[in-house]
């Protein structure tokens, strides 16, 4: 009896969440090399993740596969991926939200939980979540924090802050 | 007459890609030691030139000077260049074709603490009949002051900072302007940089060997450029002249921008009031380059440029359209090709068709 109590209760619970999966998305950082300034920038589409949208707001979490992060150049991306993000260890980066209001087509603030290079620390961004159900947030992480030693290569030195930039387009799965 | 015009043909004699902002090389300092561009590469700069710019990347260290067989050490820095041209120019009038060498120097940089001190020797490079070919000069030798991390103080003799710091220096947007080649001064520069844009201001102190010359320019020059994004660049720049005879003050934009589908746009748009005793000149100058870098190391661009000397007289323009590539197979080797249509109204229309083909080697 309990037991079917509980999974009406759950159904109950559940059967309003809409769950929400990442169609097609991406992820960018964006990164200064001192002291000529130049810009670094990393790119990755293989971005995986589920969000479902209860009455307390969006929960979920988006998933990367580092071994895929491409700077445009194979030396740089070998450095990255291998000496400071090591990949083979921790080849996932993941991005955790728990109630996350969102009001449609403005930005807001938010909260998260990031885990890289084996170290989860909260983070704070902000974001835009359009009608067409497209999310676009934007955060900045410490390396430090991550215990990610600061990137050198032949007196170019990567600043410790480094941009981070999710676009997703999701798609409503049917219940 | 042959000789000018085969001068006015020749193209780069600086080194610098200004099209490696659309990468993210706003600024030219990660790959150069000079801040405005060109010349000694720093370690950074011989890395990418193998990594970002050649089709093959070759053998670990081919990179370094000599491909690998000297190593720059972290206080000195070597650098040089041999500039190899055969050109082909064909009008109603003649018909001219020659191979020589355009340069050959070699360059050093030397870093005490702050300071880096640089410069070339080198013969003077030109087809046979060139009257100063073999001539020994020195294109650059300037001393530079790292003031912070943001500024620098430089003094000597180098290019002046106006403009696209495009390698073609025959652009109708250099030659005309005073900027061709050998055209490097004695200036007297500060420069200062931010994740959001770059200022120079310099000073050309004439020509120090003859000063009382009348044609010798002394000039003030201010250079501001507004990164857009991390891999565009929009710049305007000004600079006043003074010689004997005249004066001059001379208006710039200019601008490399990241296009989609791997292509790129650099363009300049100048002008200048020249005036003298007697009269006032007006000229406009352009030049826009479309580019595509699709495959690596290999660039095949669209060329257009304009300059009408006297903007109250018509027959004082020339215009040209160009198609061109540039191929850098491995570190070190650049080839370069480039075929144009000229159209010269001087005051007689004359029309040419103009190829050349250049080989460089960078040590």
């Amino acid at each position: 009896m309990k037991k079917l109590i509980s999974i009406i209760l759950f159904y109950s619970l559940t059967s309003n969440a809409n769950v929400f999966v990442v169609d097609q998305g991406d992820i960018e950082f964006k990164a200064k090399g001192k002291p000529a300034l130049i810009s670094i920038n990393g790119k990755s589409d293989h971005l995986t993740g589920k969000l479902t949208e209860t009455d307390n707001g969006f929960s979920g979490e988006f998933d990367l596969d580092l071994n895929h992060l491409s700077t445009g150049i194979e030396l740089r991306d070998e450095h990255l991926k291998k000496t400071y993000l090591k990949v083979d260890q921790y080849p996932q980066a993941k991005l955790q939200f728990s109630n996350l209001k969102v009001l449609k087509n403005q930005e807001i603030d938010f909260v998260a939980s990031l885990t890289l290079h084996g170290q989860t620390k909260e983070i704070n961004g902000n974001a835009i979540v359009s009608d067409k159900n497209t999310i676009n947030a934007e955060f900045i992480i410490n390396l430090a924090d991550f215990s990610i030693d600061i990137p050198s290569f032949k007196g170019i030195t990567v600043a410790k802050d480094v941009k981070i930039e999710v676009n997703a387009s999701l798609k409503e799965m049917i219940k | 007459m042959r000789f000018v015009l085969l001068v006015l043909l020749l193209p780069s004699l600086a080194q610098a890609y200004v099209e490696n902002i659309t990468h993210g090389y706003v600024n030219c300092m990660a790959c150069h030691i000079s801040q405005s561009g060109g010349g000694v590469l720093t370690d950074y700069g011989r890395s990418l030139s193998k990594e970002l710019m050649s089709t093959w990347q070759g053998w670990n260290g081919i990179e370094k000077p000599l491909f690998g067989a000297i190593e720059n050490s972290e206080k000195i820095k070597i650098g040089g260049n041999i500039r190899s041209i055969q050109t082909h120019l064909k009008n109603d009038s003649f018909k001219q074709g020659q191979a020589f060498i355009m340069q050959q120097n070699i360059e050093v940089a030397a870093q005490y603490m702050q300071l880096w001190v640089v410069a070339t020797v080198g013969l003077q490079g030109g087809p046979s009949s060139s009257a100063t070919k073999n001539d020994i000069i020195s294109e650059r030798h300037y001393i530079s002051y790292d003031v912070n991390e943001e500024s620098r103080l430089r003094v000597g003799k180098f290019r002046r900072n106006f403009g696209l710091n495009d390698p073609a220096h025959t652009r109708l947007t250099k030659s005309p302007l005073g900027f061709g080649s050998n055209s490097e001064t004695y200036q007297l520069e500060f420069s200062k940089f931010s994740e959001q844009d770059e200022i120079f201001i310099a000073t050309d102190l004439g020509d120090i060997n003859d000063p009382k010359s009348k044609e010798s320019e002394k000039s003030f020059l201010i250079n501001y450029a507004r990164y857009i994004g991390s891999d565009s660049k929009v710049g305007v720049n000004y600079l006043y002249g003074e010689t004997g005879n005249n004066r001059r003050n001379l208006f710039g934009l200019y601008s490399v921008w990241k296009l989609p589908f791997e292509m790129f746009f650099k363009g300049e748009a100048d002008y200048q009031q020249l005036l003298s005793a007697d009269e006032t000149i007006h000229l406009m100058a352009s030049t826009l380059t479309l580019g595509y870098q699709g495959f690596k190391g290999f660039t095949p661009y669209l060329v257009s440029d304009f300059v009408q000397r006297d903007l109250s007289k018509h027959n004082t323009r020339t215009s040209l359209l160009g198609i061109g590539t540039q191929w850098l197979p491995l570190a070190h080797i650049e080839f370069q090709v480039e075929i144009q249509k000229r159209i010269d109204r001087t005051p007689r229309r004359i029309a040419s068709n103009i190829a050349w083909m250049m080989f460089h080697f960078y040590l």
